[in-house]
């Protein structure tokens, strides 16, 4: 009996200790037995004292990849320091490297609940693997840019080194010779690999001589490339160097349609081919001797990962926009054309998720049926053309430039009369003095607007420059480091994000990573930061003299900048004031809407009205009138008035 | 009702209001702490969701041990089924975005921090004095000196010398931290150090395990905020 009583008793008071939190009189009535600044905490304790406390540890965890105080470190400093200064101490933590590169994987939508993993490349040894080359190698190269004062935007170059991430391993002793070393067991296998090739430049010498088709010369091509390749393997190099060195799991394209398709190979040139392999791998030989390459090796932080610059042993890196990973998770079929890389990129880059809201029409346009509809154009009229970008990127992203055939990761095939239909999907009209309609489109009436291009390169040249990737890069800031549940005034991101276009105008390579590093400050010493349990509908900071007016938060800068100067208290054009939001007449909150006859319109029928104005095909109508907004802010207020919508009275929009 | 079915009555009836007071837990979470009285608050929409397991675990590691912030996980009081995790908040990569899945309280996730809180708690509580955790046969996780100074002077409860405010203090800071408001920590404090506390002249092992699941089960801990 007691012991039910005990679990009743247990029950309720966990109930009360963990429900709704107030600080109501019941709870004031036992913390005024022991006031605070009477209660020991190491010391003497205040609120201010606890909440400042409380605040470091917060930080902490937020700069140093969720490691937060340590028992053993020194606090009594860090509390008798401002704020700002404490950030700037947590940010000489090599921990802050691993916080850079974790939230450039969350911008880039690649980021795992663990950084890296834990390996042993010897008994007793522990080393990271942060698998960086399939992820993302431009994050690292960003990442190590802020700790060194470079340039952070490397995160949108093209350009990057082969950081070699798998790790170098012991040779297991049961591998070697008795007395052999791990350098002599590697040097005895890449030979063996060498012979192999060897065998196959003598078949291809064969078959030029002799002639015939490719089909039988495949299989026992097959045999030997598996056994080049498990001679190199068994070398314990990190396969991701020795195939990106060699080239040896790359599929040579040519090989593999005379294989499977045409029985036809230009023998001579594949013969070209492999000899040029054969090249990189006896540079292998000189990774042996490397002197920054240990056995085994030991990574502690993304500053240990093992890097090899474009032209180290004669190899040429091959820089690329995607990881082999990422292009595997962004297929290109024979009938989305790119569309999923595109939907991506807008995604990513522009935080632009492609809201279907209805477009005006150009007056000319290729008159297929995404051009014809607005509904289609919706989303097509940004999605084709940067998906444009992609058109010679074929299986596993391929590179199929000047071959005039695509494979597409749905194993289907477009040579002739289908590769040209498929390419001139993107051929610009001659009219318009460009070759391709390619690029990042912001108005489908205005090409002024639009950022046209031709290649990836073009494409990240442009993701470089553009305000608005700033602009989303600094809201992703804001969501990795304060929460992306919580709603953000947008005015108050678009002031931080200024960091970003100011450091960019400076041309200092090192102003991106002051800015990246001024933003995170600016967001840990923010209100929405030290705020306790914030309310996720409600803005705790604001842009510097930015008013704080009655409308939604959410939407007050956009409205504000876009709407008002038309629709204010001076001059409500079609008797929509957009300038405040209260309780009508009708009860509900709404802007002030007042009909001919003088009557308040209720919220679904304001709404109706506001949903047609920015979401109607006739450019005439189209809101705002003859000015340009954003497709990324027409989405932002689209969204929150469809959200509105919902709770407005029955009878108008649901 | 004899020994057994005693005991077997003692375990159901401990089960049952666990899981109520887990409901309950699932619930207050979702309501908002804030004092001023706005209609968004007054909704009882969720402010935050979990931090998630990795974050959680992490937090643990440094906290608690010396030279875990790679090693400590929960897998040994989920069976070592790894994807259980993922149901305590995890980022999930789905095609070509990453999204934070699973952070919303509810009674299945709940339930399983309650599984792995309690093996927790009751291991911490087993090795006081000891200086280390174990888990199982052989894992074993090194306690700070710190916390286990902290664990330590609370191993000879119920004795009235250890039952003061700033041991129970310290044991609360060297958990929670200064995450959760002061008054939290009042009311955590009051319900040990009351006379009539079910703990009172409990065993060390029962006390400290009940202390330290009345911290790890709060939203203070588990949730981002």
């Amino acid at each position: 009996m007691r012991d039910f009583v005990n679990y009743v008793f247990l029950t309720l008071v966990i109930s009360v200790l963990t429900a709704c939190y107030q600080t109501d009189s019941s709870l004031q009535g036992s913390s005024d037995k022991k006031p605070l600044d009477k209660v020991s905490l190491d010391g003497e304790s205040s609120e201010d004292l606890w909440a400042k406390r409380a605040w470091i540890d917060k930080a902490a965890r937020s700069l140093r990849y969720g490691e937060g105080i340590s028992p053993a470190e020194d606090v009594d400093s860090l509390m008798s320091m401002p704020k700002d200064e404490i950030i700037e101490y947590l940010m000489k933590d090599l921990r802050f490297l691993d916080t850079i590169l974790d939230f450039n994987l969350f911008f880039l939508g690649l980021k795992n609940d663990s950084l890296y993993r834990i390996e042993r490349p010897a008994q007793n040894v522990e080393s990271r693997n942060y698998d960086i080359m399939s992820l993302s190698p431009a994050s690292l190269s960003s990442a190590r840019a802020v700790w060194e004062n470079g340039d952070y935007f490397k995160l949108f170059s093209f350009e990057h080194p082969f950081y070699n991430d798998e790790l170098f391993y012991e040779v297991p002793t049961d591998r070697k010779s008795p007395g052999q070393s791990d350098r002599d067991y590697r040097l005895d296998n890449i030979n063996l690999a060498l012979d192999n090739y060897r065998q196959l430049l003598v078949l291809l010498d064969q078959r030029i001589e002799q002639g015939g088709g490719a089909k039988e010369f495949c299989e026992k091509f097959s045999e030997i490339h598996s056994s080049i390749e498990n001679n190199l393997y068994k070398t314990e190099f990190p396969r991701q160097l020795i195939n990106n060195f060699t080239g040896i799991s790359t599929p040579d394209f040519d090989l593999q349609i005379a294989c499977f398709f045409s029985d036809t190979l230009d023998f001579v040139k594949f013969k070209g081919v492999l000899a040029r392999q054969m090249e990189r791998v006896v540079k292998l030989v000189a990774i042996v001797d490397h002197p920054n390459v240990s056995t085994p090796q030991v990574v502690k932080s993304p500053l240990d990962i093992l890097t090899f610059q474009n032209g180290d042993f004669g190899i040429e890196s091959k820089p690329d926009i995607f990881s082999f990973q990422s292009w595997f998770k962004l297929p290109n079929s024979s009938t989305n054309f790119n569309r999923k890389r595109a939907a991506y990129v807008l995604k990513t880059y522009f935080c632009d998720d492609l809201t279907p809201i209805n477009i005006a029409l150009p007056s000319s346009h290729a008159g297929n049926k995404h051009a014809d509809d607005p509904s289609c154009a919706s989303c097509h009229y940004k999605m084709d053309p940067m998906a444009g970008f992609f058109r010679n990127r074929g299986i596993f992203g391929s590179n199929f430039e000047n071959k005039n055939i695509m494979l597409f990761d749905d194993q289907a095939l477009f040579q002739g009369e289908k590769y040209n239909s498929y390419m001139n999907t993107w051929k610009a009209p001659s009219e318009l003095g460009r070759e391709w309609n390619v690029g990042y489109i912001r108005s489908a009436t205005d090409p002024k607007k639009n950022s046209y291009g031709d290649s990836i390169a073009d494409l990240m040249k442009i993701i470089r420059t553009s305000n608005e990737v700033k602009q989303c890069l600094t809201k992703r800031m804001t969501e990795y480091f304060l929460g992306s549940d919580q709603v953000y005034d947008a005015g108050w991101v678009s002031s931080l994000a200024k960091n970003f276009e100011a450091a960019d105008k400076s041309g200092d390579a090192g102003a991106s990573s002051q800015a990246f590093k001024e933003v995170v400050k600016k967001l840990l010493l923010s209100n929405t930061f030290v705020k306790q349990d914030p309310e996720k509908n409600q803005c705790y900071d604001y842009a510097p003299g930015e008013e704080v007016s009655s409308l939604p938060c959410e939407v007050s800068f956009l409205i504000n900048k876009n709407c008002v100067q038309c629709h204010s208290a001076n001059g409500a054009a079609g008797g929509l004031d957009l300038s405040t939001w209260s309780k009508r007449g009708t009860g509900e909150l709404n802007f002030s809407h007042i009909d001919r006859n003088g009557i308040q319109q209720t919220k679904s029928q304001t709404f109706e009205k506001l949903i047609t104005s920015l979401s109607t095909n006739d450019k005439e109508k189209l809101m705002p009138l003859n000015k340009f907004m954003a497709p990324t802010e027409r989405a932002q207020i689209y969204k929150w008035i469809e959200r509105e919508s919902s709770t407005a009275v029955v009878g108008g929009l649901k | 009702m004899n020994r057994l079915s005693r005991l077997y009555f003692k375990k159901t009836v401990k089960t049952f209001f666990l899981a109520i007071s887990l409901s309950v837990l699932s619930v207050g979470s979702g309501c908002s702490r804030v004092t001023d009285t706005s209609d968004v608050k007054a909704s009882g929409a969720p402010v935050g969701g979990f931090k998630g397991y990795a974050a959680t675990q992490k937090v643990i590691a440094t906290r608690l041990f010396e030279g875990a912030r790679d090693s400590f996980n929960f897998n040994p009081y989920l069976g070592y089924e790894g994807s259980l995790l993922k149901l305590l908040g995890s980022f999930e990569n789905l095609g070509s975005t990453t999204s934070f899945e699973n952070s919303t309280p509810n009674a299945m996730n709940m339930l399983l921090w309650q599984i792995i809180f309690s093996g927790l708690s009751k291991d911490i509580a087993k090795s006081c004095g000891d200086g280390s955790l174990v888990i199982g046969e052989s894992l074993k996780y090194n306690y700070n000196s710190s916390f286990a100074n902290r664990l330590g002077a609370l191993c000879m409860w119920p004795e009235a010398k250890v039952k003061n405010e700033a041991n129970l203090l310290n044991l609360w800071l060297a958990v929670q931290g200064f995450d959760a408001p002061r008054q939290e920590f009042d009311s955590w404090r009051d319900f040990f150090l009351s006379p009539d506390s079910p703990y009172a002249n409990s065993t060390y092992q029962e006390a400290i395990k009940a202390m330290l699941m009345t911290m790890f089960l709060t939203p203070d801990f588990l949730l981002e905020h």
